[in-house]
C-alpha cells in the first residue's frame, strides 16, 4: 500500500525516533562499546522501520525497540563466532557480592537504616557498578530501574518468564546494593556498622 | 518555650503518615479491634516477612491483584517495615537518577535518519 508510506514514515518519526537515546543506552549496556552500540542502534532502527507495520500500538514502542535491539545484538554475536562470548545464561556470580546480598540492609541498619547513603553516590559510580553485574542481572536491572519497563515488558524483551524477571531483578539489585555499599564505605559516606 | 511546644505539636500531630511516635511498638499479632480500617488492623493482617517479601513488587507498582491490597496496606503503615521500605526507595531513586548518562550523539542521529531515508523515503 504505497499510499500509506508517507503516513507510515511520519508515525515512525513521531513514535520510534524519539526513543533513540534509550535504545542507544540499552545498546551500550548490551555491547559495552560505543562503536558497537552505534551500529546496533542503526540496525535496530532500520529493522524497526521495515517492520513498522507489525508494530501494534498496544505495546510500548520503547519496549518493542529494545526487543529488536536485543535480537540484532544476539544475531551479531552469533555471527562473530566468538562463542566464548556467549555467556548469556551462564554468567558467573560474584561470590562476594552474593554473600552480601542479604546483608546490606542489615549492615547499615545501625548507622543508616534508611539507606540515605545511596543519595551520596555519584552517577558514574552507579554506572560502573551496574556494568559489573553479570549480564543476566544487568539487563533486567537496566530495563526495570533505568528504563522503567514493567515486569511483563521485560519478560518480552528478554524472552524469559515473568517469574524469572522477578528473581533476576531481586538478585541483581541485591548484588548492586553490595557494590554500592562497598563504595560508600570506601568513600566514607558510611562507616562499618556496629563493632560487635 | 512556646516555640518548642508548637514545634512538638506540629511533629506530633501533623501527618506522620499514620506512624505513631513510639517506634518501639510495631504492631504484632495482637487483636485488631473492630472491623479494622485502622493501621493496626492493616499491619496485623499479614506478617512482616510476608509483606517485605513483596516489597519490590510494591515499589515497582506491580502489585496489581486486589488480594494484594493487604500487602500494600501493610507496607504503607507498618513501623517495623518502614526503614526497609525507605532503604529500597533510596536505592531505586539513586538508580533512576543515574539514568541520564547516555545520549545518542548528533552524528549517530544523522546516520540513522539517513539510513532510514535511504531505505524508503522517510521525510
Ligand atoms: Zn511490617
Amino acid at each position: 500500500m504505497p499510499g500509506d508510506r508517507n503516513a507510515q514514515g511520519a508515525s515512525f518519526s513521531e513514535e520510534a525516533v524519539p526513543h533513540m537515546d534509550a535504545v542507544y543506552r540499552f545498546a551500550l549496556r548490551l555491547s559495552g562499546s560505543r562503536d558497537e552500540a552505534e551500529d546496533l542502534v542503526q540496525d535496530t532502527y532500520l529493522r524497526a522501520f521495515r517492520a513498522w507495520e507489525q508494530y501494534s500500538p498496544g505495546t510500548r514502542c520503547k519496549s518493542w525497540l529494545f526487543t529488536i535491539c536485543r535480537n540484532v545484538f544476539l544475531r551479531r554475536r552469533e555471527r562473530s563466532q566468538r562463542h566464548d562470548a556467549i555467556l548469556l545464561e551462564t554468567a558467573q556470580d560474584d561470590p562476594r557480592a552474593i554473600s552480601r546480598e542479604a546483608t546490606v540492609f542489615a549492615a547499615s541498619r545501625d548507622e543508616d537504616p534508611e539507606g540515605e547513603f545511596f543519595r551520596s553516590i555519584v552517577d558514574d559510580q552507579i554506572f560502573a557498578a551496574i556494568e559489573q553485574l553479570p549480564e543476566e542481572y544487568r539487563l533486567v536491572v537496566v530495563l526495570s530501574d533505568l528504563e522503567d519497563l514493567s515486569y511483563g515488558e521485560i519478560a518480552e524483551v528478554m524472552e524469559i518468564p515473568v517469574g524469572t524477571v522477578k528473581s533476576r531483578l531481586f538478585r541483581g539489585r541485591r548484588q548492586l546494593q553490595g557494590r554500592l555499599y562497598d563504595y560508600a564505605l570506601e568513600m566514607g559516606y558510611i562507616s562499618e556498622g556496629g563493632d560487635k | 518555650m512556646a516555640f518548642f511546644d508548637s514545634l512538638k505539636r506540629l511533629f506530633g500531630g501533623a501527618g506522620q503518615n499514620g506512624r505513631s511516635g513510639d517506634a518501639t511498638s510495631p504492631v504484632t499479632g495482637g487483636s485488631p479491634t473492630a472491623s479494622g480500617s485502622t493501621d493496626e488492623a492493616a499491619v496485623a493482617m499479614i506478617p512482616c516477612e510476608e509483606a517485605s517479601a513483596r516489597l519490590f513488587e510494591y515499589l515497582d507498582g506491580e502489585l496489581e491483584d486486589v488480594s494484594e491490597e493487604e500487602v500494600r496496606r501493610h507496607l504503607e503503615v507498618c513501623e517495623a517495615c518502614y526503614p526497609r521500605v525507605q532503604f529500597e526507595k533510596h536505592f531505586l531513586e539513586a538508580l533512576r537518577r543515574s539514568q541520564d548518562g547516555g545520549r545518542a550523539s548528533e552524528s549517530l542521529r544523522a546516520r540513522v535518519l539517513q539510513s532510514l531515508a535511504g531505505d524508503e523515503g522517510l521525510d
